[in-house]
């Protein structure tokens, strides 16, 4: 290259910008600062984790770099000639916490920097815990681009000083399989799109009244209420999906929404229906609904990892309850209306969930209804409609926010 | 089986015997003894992807191919450059991708390649198309010679001898590509206004005495010519039979689609035809229900046996101007399904079959299928083609 060329480039290169100009990063990291310099991804790029304290040895950070590699490719052959300058040989990771248990508030932050000079040239990601490395992973992957004239991988703006850290701890997406069964790839696909968008709480409302599609050993009659023989997964299946999650950062919350959006628990077992032509909320009055709902989350105690889990207790229509006569009777010698009995049992549901180790995630309406009663770890999840503007069509703002008990 | 390909469609239908048991957690043949004998009643079953109207990532055209091979269909026609975009890489004329949408818009030679390699592993053909002389105003963005004038942008300028040679590098290009004996020509919808309205295009007309019309043929039998010397048998689009039929290479294959009637007249004169008629088998068209794909018949109007035989198969066709990488799927299956089951079965395996019984349990339990092997298969009883479920359900039943 003319040497006059060069200085130019060089002069460039020093001039950082702050930038929401070039910066094609979602989302948004915290800092971001770069240059104007044009880096190459060697085709034999390797990480390495020299001054980490961590590991890896579940090999999460590895694989994690093989799908990342994988991803910035896409499928095009990157097998033009490395260039003799400005190529990254790879990536250099440091993390500094031995642990490697996913959990809710684990510190997810990082830095990542992709200088100009080094020799060999190298990104370097420096991270507390590898949950944080695996998000400068991903940001890496973003600076990233198949370049289809030279065949190499690009990495445009170089120098990059990137401090990034999420605002929230909690990042949700909710997935439905009750009201159409989503099979086990869809579901992966799913959590691998979260972890481009460093979404990290996968919310698996499971059941509901259509279908119950999931294996619960305790009590083996309640997957007939899947929609078919095949629309259904089995405990393994469920292991399978936590701990690919997991592998990526992502936690899962699953959620059994007690006890109205629950009509479905009695195929398997019809006495938990308040009657045969009344099928919902759960009987209240029976012990054993209590009892297929310890066993449900004692099953799910030995999956689900996650430190909460969500019992849902929403649009419960009590209707049933009053109508039908041995509950009407049960309410009345406990003197309880309606709105006591509701209470009682989200109450009672959720002791049982905070007795086989979880803290307890339960829908707006409960809090709205008896917030002061509600077990003081309770997170609420908000999810209802506001209306803000009066007598305007449609114009609804939906919040959805994951706010702690006052 | 005969060959490995015949396997492969033993593998297929053996994987579709096996289910798995939710209770034991094996996974398991029911009703067996099984004795299957099977074979394709046509040797093309085909279906078409449009790339230029919207660019498809390789690893989606990757889940077509592997999509195609669970309902045995075996030809994958790639329309891979239209008029709005040229995503290929030609390295005889390396400007020419410069009329990609965008940079990252693009296949390689590699790429090719790799979805040809990947198809045949799977059984499956590539039939690569270059639709000339319509179609293709994306070709002038790297070379504006190409267009009659700037303003005046297709069709390919019929007067010029670099044209010709573009597109001899284009089929040369490609013949180390795509190994497949049949190369599609297109020839569809040529607006011949701006030959007629370019001063040196006009002169180039007059001075040959032809009209627009003999033009057309002239363009198309050329490049007919070019495809026979690199060893491929030509397909072209009917516009081609119906305009100048008689003068067609007797070697050409030609790709009906405006309608139905059109394979009866092309086998009539001898030709050999491959059936697409856009009423039935356009996969963009979304208000065909799945009943009216699965009854539309390549063979209707034929009755002499050695007629019929010059029938190819058929296409169905997902051109791309309204779908992309985030519904292409769903557009296409179940619908794609129920033709393939037109072209590979015989009509004495399905004629017993009830369409609103039996063989919608049977399409309902493949769409189930395609989805548990991660195909996004839009519901089959909707009406309209990719719309999401109505309401909460059982796969079986929506």
């Amino acid at each position: 290259m003319a040497p006059a060329l060069r200085l130019l480039l060089a002069f460039l290169a020093i001039g950082s910008c702050t930038a929401a100009d070039h910066v094609d990063l979602w989302p948004m990291p915290k800092t971001v600062s770069h240059g104007t310099q044009r880096l190459y991804v060697s085709n034999n790029a390797t990480m390495s984790m020299a001054g980490s304290k961590y590991s890896d040895g579940k090999a999460i950070l590895k694989d994690a770099f093989q799908r990342m590699l994988d991803l910035m490719k896409l499928n095009h052959n990157a097998d033009g000639a490395n260039p003799s300058s400005s190529l990254l040989t790879g990536v250099n990771i440091v993390v500094l916490s031995t642990q490697d248990e996913l959990g809710f508030e684990v510190d997810e932050s990082y830095n990542l920097t992709v200088p100009t000079i080094g020799e060999p040239l190298h990104a370097q990601i420096e991270a507390q815990t590898v949950f944080g490395a695996l998000h400068a992973l991903q940001t890496f992957s973003q600076l990233c681009h198949f370049e289809f004239t030279s065949r190499l991988i690009g990495l445009n703006s170089a120098p990059w000083m990137i401090s990034d850290a999420p605002r929230f701890p909690y990042r949700g997406l909710l997935i439905d399989t009750s009201r159409h069964y989503l099979p086990l790839a869809t579901i992966k696909g799913v959590i691998d799109a979260m972890t481009y968008s460093k979404l990290n709480v996968l919310h698996w409302h499971i059941v509901d009244e259509q279908s119950f599609p999931i294996e619960i050993p305790s009590y083996p009659k309640l997957w007939n209420g899947s929609y078919s023989y095949s629309e259904r997964y089995t405990m393994p299946d469920a292991i399978d999906i936590v701990r690919y999650a997991e592998k990526r950062g992502v936690n899962v919350l699953a959620e059994i929404d007690v006890p109205g959006h629950a009509r479905s628990w009695g195929v398997g077992y019809p006495e938990l229906w308040p009657s045969d032509s009344c099928r919902e909320p759960l009987d209240v009055s029976n012990n054993f609904t209590f009892k297929v709902i310890d066993g449900i989350l004692s099953d799910f105690s030995k999956v689900f990892k996650f430190k909460f889990v969500h019992l849902g207790g929403d649009e419960v229509n009590t209707s049933c309850w009053t109508e039908t006569p041995h509950i009407k009777e049960w309410l009345n010698n406990n003197h309880m209306n309606v709105s006591d009995a509701y209470r009682y049992f989200v109450l009672r549901a959720q002791k049982i969930a905070i007795s086989h180790g979880y803290e307890v995630i339960n829908w707006e309406e409960t809090f709205n209804n008896f917030g002061d009663k509600l077990d003081r770890k309770t997170v609420v999840h908000n999810w209802y409609f506001l209306n803000h503007e009066k007598g305007s069509v449609g114009n609804c703002r939906i919040i959805h926010a994951c706010t702690k008990n006052q | 089986a005969n060959t490995i390909y015949g396997a492969i469609r033993g593998l297929e239908t053996f994987s579709q015997l096996c289910v798995f048991n939710y209770d034991t957690k094996n996974v398991e043949v029911r009703y067996a003894p099984w004795y299957i004998q099977d074979e394709p009643r046509f040797a093309f079953r085909g279906l078409m992807l449009d790339t230029s109207r919207h660019y498809l990532p390789v690893d989606v055209i990757k889940q077509v191919i592997d999509s195609m091979s669970f309902s045995k269909l075996n030809v994958l026609h790639w329309h891979i450059i239209d008029e709005q975009s040229f995503p290929l890489e030609i390295p005889s004329y390396p400007n020419l991708w410069k009329g990609s949408y965008s940079k990252s818009e693009r296949y390689t030679v590699e790429d090719a390649r790799y979805i040809v390699s990947y198809a045949k592993k799977r059984g499956i053909h590539v039939m690569a198309e270059i639709d000339v002389p319509g179609h293709a105003e994306s070709w002038g963005n790297g070379y504006p010679k190409l267009w009659p004038s700037l303003s005046c942008t297709e069709p390919l300028d019929v007067s010029s001898n670099f044209t010709f040679e573009v597109i001899t590098g284009i089929l040369s290009d490609m013949r180390k590509i795509f190994p497949f004996g049949l190369f599609h020509l297109g020839g569809d919808e040529v607006y011949t206004g701006c030959w007629n309205l370019t001063p040196h295009v006009k002169q180039w007309l007059d001075e040959r005495n032809m009209t627009t019309k003999d033009a057309y043929k002239y363009f198309v039998l050329k490049a007919q010519e070019i495809a026979i010397d690199l060893n491929w048998i030509p397909v072209n689009w009917e516009e081609t039979f119906n305009s100048f039929g008689g003068s067609l290479n007797p070697r050409t294959v030609v790709h009906n689609w405006l309608g139905p009637g059109v394979c009866p007249k092309v086998v009539a004169k001898g030709l050999r035809c491959i059936m697409s008629n856009q009423g039935v088998w356009y996969l963009d068209h979304l208000d065909v229900p799945w009943e009216q794909v699965y009854t539309a018949e390549p063979l209707a109007g034929i009755d002499d046996t050695a007629q019929q035989k010059l029938v190819l198969g058929g296409e169905v066709c997902m051109w791309g101007e309204t779908a992309d990488t985030s519904d292409v799927q769903q557009t296409i299956w179940p619908r794609a399904a129920a033709a393939a089951e037109r072209m590979w079965s015989q009509l004495e395996a399905i004629s017993a079959q009830d369409l609103e019984t039996t063989v919608l349990a049977r399409l309902h339990y493949f769409r189930c299928l395609l989805n548990h092997r991660g195909i996004a298969a839009a519901p089959v009883t909707n009406f309209y083609a990719r719309r999401p479920p109505i309401g909460p359900g059982s796969c079986f039943v929506q």
